[in-house]
């Protein structure tokens, strides 16, 4: 099954297809340079970012035996070369370095011929990485290498990074992935033209937009082809961290909330597709090679039930036209489509029964219920529920919930008073534990968990009343508001302020100073007189992408392919993104990650044997005793 | 001028012509003395002199361990210094005219031409056991070694060299001859080799098998063409075979009938073998059609097959003996009327201004062209200058009759002769043929030229043919900036002068040659030409001038390059941490990168680093609590730093932390406690999960004083007990609870936890105690209590929620439809 999107039929940026079969190409490359049978070892993280670049069978035809997920576990083999994919994390180091060590050990003294390691990093090697390596043991036997899995196409209008650890970095102050985005977006100018306008919103994204002018500078990239994307919009999540904590309620954006959406495949319970008697997962691929989910994915939930009833009908109305069929003509008209109406059927299968499932985890669950009431009173009328997210930590919920729920609020109203937020936050470390100290500390340091200081101009109420966020009518216009039932993303809002004929840059750039960082602004790439020409002849609408440092939601990307349809703009938008995330995993990447609940159990066993082990001594002592003593008494009988 | 064709040889169906290239330079060199190699494509000459032979005493002390490199034209371009460690096993060239070395203990090395090592690779053995070679060959980019202890190494890549062994069948016995197929010439992409063996045996070995096969006598020489697609070998008996690579073809016998083995057999072009016989001072050359030419010398030679032909080295001259393609033979064959012909003797008349030419171009328009491209193609093939310009001429005349001829074609031959005609010159002494420098192509040309030190000759080329010269002058500059008689203000004045305004020079690597010179002002000054701050920093760092390395690491805002930086200063010992930290000062970038790094590897620099930069006392006891929740260290240790992050943050007046780690300091201190006792493992839980661990045990009371101790609320407390006595299915002990104690959290939580577990009939007992009759009626219908529900509802007079009740039970149920 592969991931990888159709990318034939493209109005825009119809580069992208060449740089792919490049990214594709260079991989394929590195398979072909250790030749022989080989076992790939890989970050679990780029199964998925590669099968979006070629199909994973393919890597048979090139002489990779196994590819096994990389730990630090020892596994045996008798292929001799093993090849590492990994990212340029200083943590998978160990791991990669513990698996070199046992196969080192594990080979014979007799065996004098070096063994082939290679190293592949991914998107790029780094010397820290490359030092901690050889720090932890491993000998000058390796061969580094690098494989520039940059941008992936996730979808005709995707692109992303795939870089879960960007946000979490960036939390950490961390700000050296920048470098490396850049690289990818300088990259990507080589196939896709020189972008001429860039606008930047944020700290991260000045920083990023300097680098990458700074960079064309030391690249040799050629400025006679015709740029295919003319603005370049980047924008740092950290300025809206609220939208992420609203749950999403498009259709794609609530399969993620609900199952986790990881590059663009959807892990489910078999017994949600209705596969009774199997075990093992089904996936499901999500992205716009499905049609119907192309037209499914932007939708508001409640518009997806009567859309999937319409387009069952219309399924089965294509079958009855056999039944019209009055010649063999007719017929034959009526096979030849039959595949095209079999794919939609089988799809439509896929999509009533996860509708369904998703109808009993949210409309048909009260829980669910509330907690969308109290999201949208916070939203629309700053109403708090202190109550609730109390009860929330009493009846120990899930912490991530809770936290969303919390920062939702903080933002909306502008933090909590002292005593109340020494109270929330004491609840959450003697309910969920000690070391959740470091995720308060995160998340106030973001600002989403914060402390009251007085009345605010920049407040939440001023921004939506600014932004005009709120859209009670959604339903009945088409919004984007509709991917929060009434709630505007504030990013994408922005975005519609910036190419709005009547209102434009000057308005957006006041709007951000406003109400979210100082750090606005617009620089120019200079591209040759004949590309200008050229991309003054274009006809199609000007490409501009919008580009998230540190994550985009689906609610987002649905919002924004929705602004592509409301026409008020002379612009045609894609995304681009270091990763696509949500409220779940942004909370997540607060968390010090501390590895005590396996541990707990290991103890706890222990401990367990260790008593077991204490009574079976005693229990060996006492028999040993009446043993000796029966001895005795025998030998004194006999005496 | 005589015809050319009169030095022609017709052999087989062909003409071969014998073109004597140059006259050697050199004085008094006996080939017969010396181990040759040359390079292919024209390339240089290595000899190095054979201890097997006896030669003039008084040369050997001042030549020893000396290999000489000549150009073609016997020009002596350098004495390289091998070393007396070692001795050569073998030796070759690669591409670019670097020489390849194997010694007798396995090491291969590639040099320059002037003595520079660029790489060395040697088998390196787990148990140190030293392999003696026993034969080696030596290709272009690679290298075969058989060891005296019969294993086969293999080296594919020399620019990224690693020994690869193929297993070796046990009866090998004694070697006749070993021969290599290149990796891009087999089926497998692998290097294979051929062994002949005394035993009559054929071994061919790749990389997962071998294959044997048994001749009926000994095969004493292997040789494969140069297109890798056919093999010639020669017997004991006299016997020349020719067959295909993939042994399924037999192309050739002949048979010799001598059993005076061959010096050397050798490849022209792929078409013909030649055979050395130098005790008979006979070359003899054979075609697949069985004849065979002869040719006499009295001297030793050397033969070096070229892609289109093979060069012949004697003591006094540099042959090219070749084929004579179709299109020269056309021109200047004995009777050829082919038209280009007649253009060629048109154009010699236009010369004489006879205007018969005239006439006889016009006779037939149509076959013009390809005259033309026929003149034009033959000019390449030629060497001499006159010759070349006569065909030229030719061409150009029978262009300006054609309006539409394409003229660059034309032109860049013009261009390519005149720069082969440059290096095939006595002072270059490459004779590259037309064809050969198609193959090669002109970087690796000027790459060539470059390494021979011809800087002017290859920029000279470069901008005649208007392509990239930049790595031409910083090669240039490099041996500049070794000039010892020039002060380094007037080095880098020349070299700014040409290259000041060049793009894409180098300067990192000029600088880089300056700095090994040990000249440091100059290797700065010129860094601040390079735009590269990936060239920069390693350069700057070498120098150890980490301060300046870091700042241009930082302006390109390169993480890598920052790092490089920061672990340089980590690692050198004569960087005291104040001078690190001096280095370090408002350099937010480098100073979170080394955080990071830090957290992960050296957690003491870390504090020392936090205090330098003072940071927020808050920050040092976060970090404090970090470490103690390390699983590294042990409970104490553990309480121990959490105590010491106490003071931080009292300094800080951070209140809630202070509070909460005390809090927690009392927890783990009781959890101690408990855990002693009860032999359960109490510590890592948090205040909820040890209250209800507690609960669970029946513990009441100390569930209790936990509530006391960390001020539970009421609200959670209950909640907390409500789950515990659940898991435990105290069903019993719950009900009587509720009963003696009034629910802050409602009976809702009862209701629903009983409904969990599955215990309807537990869940009926607190439906009555909750308060919101709707909420009742909920529970009752979740429970399938129709009649209950119903009760409920008239008891409200809810005539609506009656309604509702009926719609829901069971048809056979008596419920009223009326209140």
């Amino acid at each position: 099954m592969s991931s990888k999107i159709d990318l034939d039929n493209l109005t825009y940026l119809k580069g992208i297809k060449s740089y792919r079969e490049f990214v594709e190409k260079e991989f394929l490359n590195i398979l072909e340079s250790v030749s022989g049978k080989k076992a790939i070892i890989i970050d679990p993280d780029l199964v998925g970012a590669l099968s979006l670049i070629l199909e994973i069978p393919v890597l048979k035809e090139h002489n990779v035996d196994k590819l096994i997920p990389l730990s630090s576990e020892p596994f045996k083999t008798q292929i001799k070369k093993l090849v590492f994919l990994v990212r340029p994390q200083m943590s998978s180091m160990k791991k990669v370095a513990d698996q070199i060590i046992q196969h080192e050990q594990n080979q014979t003294k007799k065996d004098s011929v070096e063994q082939n390691f290679y190293v592949f990093f991914v998107p790029r090697v780094t010397i820290i990485c490359k030092k901690i390596l050889e720090q932890l043991g491993v000998s000058g036997s390796v061969i580094y290498g690098e494989f520039h899995l940059d941008l992936i196409p996730f979808d005709e209008d995707v692109y992303s990074l795939a870089n879960e650890k960007a946000f979490r970095d960036f939390v950490l102050g961390d700000i050296s992935s920048l470098y490396y985005i850049s690289r990818a977006l300088v990259n990507i100018q080589s196939f896709i033209g020189i972008i001429p306008e860039i606008y930047y919103m944020g700290k991260h994204s000045k920083i990023l937009s300097e680098m990458l002018l700074r960079m064309r500078q030391e690249s040799d990239l050629d400025d006679s082809l015709t740029p295919q994307v003319k603005y370049l919009v980047i924008v740092d999540r950290e300025n809206d961290l609220l939208t992420p904590m609203v749950t999403q309620l498009n259709y794609e954006g609530m399969i993620d909330e609900l199952y986790g959406i990881s590059h663009t495949l959807v892990e489910l319970d078999p017994n949600v597709l209705g596969k009774e008697g199997k075990i093992e997962k089904e996936k499901a691929i999500l992205n716009s090679n499905d049609l119907l989910f192309s037209e499914l994915r932007d939708l508001n939930m409640a518009l997806v039930s009567p859309f999937l009833v319409k387009k069952a009908r219309s399924v089965s109305s294509q079958y009855d036209t056999r039944k019209q069929a009055r010649n063999i003509g007719d017929l034959k008209n009526f096979i030849k489509k039959l595949p095209n109406i079999q794919r939609e059927h089988a799809s439509l299968g896929t999509h009533v029964s996860l509708t369904m499932d998703i109808g009993a985890k949210t409309t048909g669950n009260s829980d669910f219920l509330e907690r969308l009431d109290y999201e949208l009173n916070l939203l629309v009328e700053s109403q708090q529920c202190d109550d609730y997210i109390e009860d929330c930590i009493a009846q120990q919920k899930d912490l991530i919930s809770v936290l969303r729920i919390l920062c939702l609020q903080s933002m909306v109203i502008g933090g909590f008073k002292n005593k109340k937020f020494d109270f929330f936050r004491n609840e959450i470390i003697q309910t969920y534990g000690y070391r959740h100290v470091f995720t308060l500390d995160s998340l106030e340091q973001l600002g989403m968990l914060k402390k009251s200081e007085g009345r605010s101009k920049r407040g939440f109420a001023q921004i939506r009343k600014s932004l005009d966020l709120i859209d009670e009518n959604y339903e009945n216009t088409k919004h984007f508001s509709s991917v929060h039932s009434g709630y505007a993303p504030q990013i994408i809002k922005l975005v519609q302020i910036l190419f709005n004929s009547n209102q434009g840059y000057n308005v957006f750039k006041d709007l951000a100073n406003n109400f979210y960082t100082p750090d606005v602004g617009r620089k120019r790439q200079e591209i040759s007189i004949q590309a200008k020409e050229e991309m003054k002849e274009n006809t199609e609408k000007h490409v501009c992408m919008v580009f998230f440092v540190g994550g985009v939601t689906f609610a987002e990307i649905s919002a924004i392919r929705i602004l592509n349809q409301m026409e008020q703009t002379g612009v045609h938008f894609v995304i681009g993104t270091t990763h696509i995330t949500n409220g779940n995993k942004i909370i997540e990447s607060t968390f010090e990650k501390v590895e005590d609940n396996i541990l707990q159990k290991k103890k706890d066993e222990f401990l367990r044997n260790k008593k077991i082990r204490l009574r079976e001594k005693q229990q060996e002592q006492l028999q040993k005793q009446l043993l000796k003593k029966e001895k005795q008494e025998k030998g004194k009988k006999k005496n | 001028m005589e015809n050319p064709s009169v030095h022609w040889n017709q052999f087989d169906r062909y003409y071969y012509q014998k073109r004597l290239v140059f006259h050697m330079g050199w004085n008094e060199i006996n080939l017969d003395h010396y181990l040759i190699e040359s390079a292919p494509f024209g390339g240089l000459i290595a000899l190095l002199r054979d201890d097997q032979k006896i030669i003039n005493i008084k040369n050997i002390q001042t030549n020893k361990n000396c290999i000489f490199i000549y150009t073609c034209s016997g020009k002596l371009i350098s004495k390289l210094d091998y070393g007396d460690k070692q001795r050569v096993k073998a030796f070759g060239w690669t591409l670019d005219e670097k020489l390849i070395i194997v010694y007798d203990d396995c090491e291969i090395v590639v040099f320059d031409i002037f003595g520079e090592k660029i790489k060395t690779k040697c088998i390196t053995s787990r148990d140190s056991t030293v392999h003696l070679v026993y034969k080696a060959k030596v290709w272009h980019n690679g290298a075969v070694i058989l060891t005296k202890k019969n294993r086969l190494f293999i080296v594919e890549n020399l620019s990224q060299p690693r020994f690869e062994e193929y297993s070796v069948p046990e009866n090998l016995g004694i070697v006749s001859d070993l021969e290599i197929l290149q990796p891009k010439f087999s089926l497998t992409g692998h290097t294979e080799v051929f062994i002949s063996n005394l035993a009559k045996n054929l071994f061919i070995i790749d990389n997962d098998q071998t294959l044997e096969i048994e001749f009926e006598e000994m095969i004493t020489n292997l040789k494969v063409s140069p297109t890798g697609r056919l093999l010639a070998y020669y017997t004991e008996t006299g016997n020349l075979h020719v067959i295909s690579t993939d042994f399924k073809s037999h192309f050739l016998e002949f048979q010799m009938n001598s059993k005076i083995k061959p010096k050397q057999i050798a490849w022209c072009s792929s078409d013909t073998v030649l055979l050395n016989f130098e005790k008979k001072n006979t070359l003899l050359m054979v075609a697949p059609s069985q004849s065979f030419l002869k040719y006499e010398y009295d001297e030793p030679l050397y033969l070096m097959t070229e892609e289109d032909g093979i060069r012949i080295l004697t003591n006094s001259c540099c042959e090219f003996l070749s084929k004579v393609p179709e299109v020269v033979v056309n021109i200047f064959g004995i009777g050829s009327t082919s038209f280009s012909s007649l253009l060629y003797d048109a154009s010699q008349s236009y010369e004489k201004e006879s205007s018969k030419g005239d006439e006889v171009i016009r006779s037939k328009m149509d076959l013009l062209p390809k005259a033309i491209t026929d003149c034009i193609t033959a000019s390449s093939w030629v060497f001499q200058r006159d010759l070349q310009k006569k065909l030229l001429n030719a061409a150009a005349i029978g262009k300006s009759y054609l309006d539409n001829f394409v003229h660059d074609i034309f032109a860049d031959m013009c261009k390519d002769l005149r720069v082969l005609n440059e290096v095939r010159g006595w002072e270059i002494g490459m004779p590259l043929t037309y064809r050969q420098f198609e193959k090669i192509g002109i970087d690796l040309l000027i790459e060539r030229l470059i390494n021979r030190k011809h800087h002017y000759v290859a920029l000279k080329i470069c901008e005649y043919l208007r392509i990239r010269k930049d790595r031409v002058l910083v090669r240039w500059a490099c041996e500049k900036v070794k000039s010892e008689t020039e002060s380094d203000e007037q080095i880098l004045k020349s070299i700014i002068s040409k290259l000041g305004k060049e793009e894409n020079v180098s300067f990192a690597s000029i600088a880089s040659v300056a700095y090994s010179e040990s000249k440091n002002d100059l290797a700065i000054k010129l860094l601040d030409y390079e735009k590269s701050a990936s060239e920069q920093v390693p350069l700057l760092i070498n120098m150890k001038n980490p301060g300046l390395a870091l700042i241009k690491a930082i302006e390109c805002a390169n993480p890598d390059l920052i790092y490089l930086v920061l672990l340089y200063l980590l690692n050198t010992l004569d960087i005291n941490e104040n001078s690190l930290f001096q280095i370090l000062s408002h350099k937010d970038m480098a100073i979170n990168l080394l955080i990071k790094y830090c957290k992960h590897k050296n957690k003491d620099l870390l504090y020392r680093l936090y205090s330098q930069l003072k940071r927020e006392p808050k920050e040092v006891g976060l970090l404090k609590i970090t470490e103690s929740l390390s699983d590294k260290i042990n409970l104490e240790m553990k309480l121990k730093i959490r105590n010491e992050s106490l003071i931080a943050f009292g300094v800080s007046k951070n209140n809630f932390l202070k509070k909460i780690t005390e809090d927690n300091i009392k927890l783990v201190k009781l959890q101690q406690d408990y855990q002693q006792r009860l032999e359960l493992v109490f510590i890592g839980l948090s205040i909820n999960q040890t209250t209800a661990k507690l609960l669970e045990l029946d513990l009441e009371k100390e569930a209790k004083k936990m509530k006391k101790t960390f001020k539970i609320p009421n609200d959670r407390y209950w909640w907390i007990k409500l789950r515990a006595l659940a898991k435990k299915h105290r069903w019993k002990k719950m009900y009587a609870w509720a009963k003696n104690e009034k629910s802050p959290i409602g009976y809702e939580p009862f209701v629903e936890i009983c409904i969990k577990n599955r215990v309807g009939n537990e869940a009926l007992n607190y439906i009555p105690l909750v308060k919101d009759p709707y909420n009742q009626v909920k529970f009752y219908l979740r429970l399938n209590k129709f009649e209950q529900a119903a009760d409920i509802a008239i008891k409200e007079k809810n005539q609506n929620l009656l309604q509702h009740v009926k719609s829901l039970a069971p048809k056979n149920l008596n419920i009223p439809s009326h209140i």
